[in-house]
């Protein structure tokens, strides 16, 4: 595993190798990644059904509609399929990712891009595509809820970028540290205090907001 | 706050996030029993990331997910398309690029300008009269590495050993 703080290793090569959580999951992805960049398109449809709701999940906080978000999963796999195959041309580099960490870090890359657009976020995508939550509270109390949650949200679009990749990695994909950590080759540890960053800097939104409206 | 509390800060985030290890959730628990200050900011870290989380995809979202595989395939092969017309058009241009080159680069490199102190003299380059380059040169002394050295007085010499020539 990879130490952090040194991009371009940690950047790597795609190489689609065993590794990680299950060694047969990251086999079959190889042989699926090899399959389709032959001409197997069966091979696609098996990497989706894998891996397309957890990539949905990661690119759905950014996204303004469902046709969005399903635009961004597409855009995600392409890429990552993309680099599967210079990868393979080139033989593999010093590093070995397996398919499904590199797809997860492109997905929340192009979160990552994304949340550049501030017009966009503000918009509070997410309250557009969750039907509970766009619809008009009733109380008080609610209408303070909502504000709360649309504050805290968009902080999380405001955080560093390695804060919020692993937090959405947490609590968006619900990968484990080892699998944040595996996806973007940083240790456990740093994993964990990014997470801690992230979730100290959303207390303190959250209390400022409980501060205004008590 | 105290000392004992900094080592369990980060494990509280952890806690937050549904992901503490075994052995870990004893041993915070039995600090947040005795300690109401990381007590009350585990509570506030849970409802902050609590509130962070979203819901699960609606209907619509998931709705909108089918036919991804038909739409990435086309994509795909467009992609495919347009990468091999760039190529293409990369290759071309590399041949038509040194097949340019071969036919460009002795003119210019017979009329390639001199620089004087950095400022191209192109425009008043002249045809040389090879017999006055002769004739220098004959009278030159060949002991001399550096033609360029001729000072006025030996240049002036040169002449008159031309004219009695």
């Amino acid at each position: 595993m990879a130490q952090g703080g040194k991009s371009d290793e940690a950047r790597g090569l795609l190489r689609v190798l065993p590794g990680g959580a299950s060694q047969a999951d990251h086999r079959h992805d190889d042989q699926l990644v090899r399959l389709f960049l032959l001409g197997d398109e069966v091979a696609l449809g098996e990497l989706l059904r894998r891996h397309e709701r957890r990539v949905l999940a990661l690119v759905r906080r950014y996204a303004a509609s469902p046709d969005e978000s399903r635009d961004l999963v597409q855009k995600a796999f392409l890429r990552a399929l993309q680099a599967a195959r210079r990868s393979l041309r080139r033989g593999g580099g010093r590093k070995t990712v397996p398919f499904a960490a590199w797809l997860l870090r492109i997905a929340v890359n192009l979160g990552k891009n994304a949340a550049r657009d501030a017009a966009r976020w503000r918009r509070a995508p997410v309250e557009a595509i969750d039907g509970t939550a766009s619809a008009p509270p009733v109380a008080e109390e609610g209408l303070i809820q909502a504000e709360r949650e649309r504050l805290v949200r968009q902080a999380v679009l405001a955080l560093p970028t390695r804060q919020r990749q692993v937090l959405t990695l947490r609590i968006d994909a619900e990968l484990t540290f080892q699998e944040i950590a595996e996806a973007l080759g940083i240790t456990e540890g740093n994993a964990r205090v990014h997470f801690h960053h992230a979730a100290r800097r959303l207390r303190q939104v959250l209390a400022a907001a409980k501060e205004r409206t008590p | 706050m105290t000392g004992a509390c900094r080592d369990f800060e980060v494990l509280l985030s952890v806690r937050a996030a549904g992901a503490l290890e075994p052995g870990e959730p004893e041993r915070i628990e039995s600090h947040l029993a005795r300690c109401q200050a990381c007590s009350a900011e585990a509570q506030q870290l849970a409802e902050a990331v609590g509130l962070a989380r979203l819901a699960p995809p609606a209907e619509a979202e998931l709705r909108a997910m089918d036919g991804l595989q038909a739409r990435a395939l086309a994509s795909w092969s467009r992609s495919q398309r347009s990468r091999g017309l760039r190529r293409r058009l990369a290759v071309g241009l590399a041949v038509a690029a040194a097949a340019a080159a071969m036919v460009l680069a002795p003119g210019v490199l017979r009329h390639e300008p001199r620089l004087t102190g950095g400022t191209p003299v192109a425009a008043a380059w002249q045809e040389p009269d090879v017999d006055e380059i002769w004739a220098a040169s004959a009278s030159v002394d060949p002991a001399s590495e550096d033609e360029t050295s001729l000072n006025e007085s030996t240049l002036y010499a040169v002449i008159e050993d031309v004219d009695g020539f």
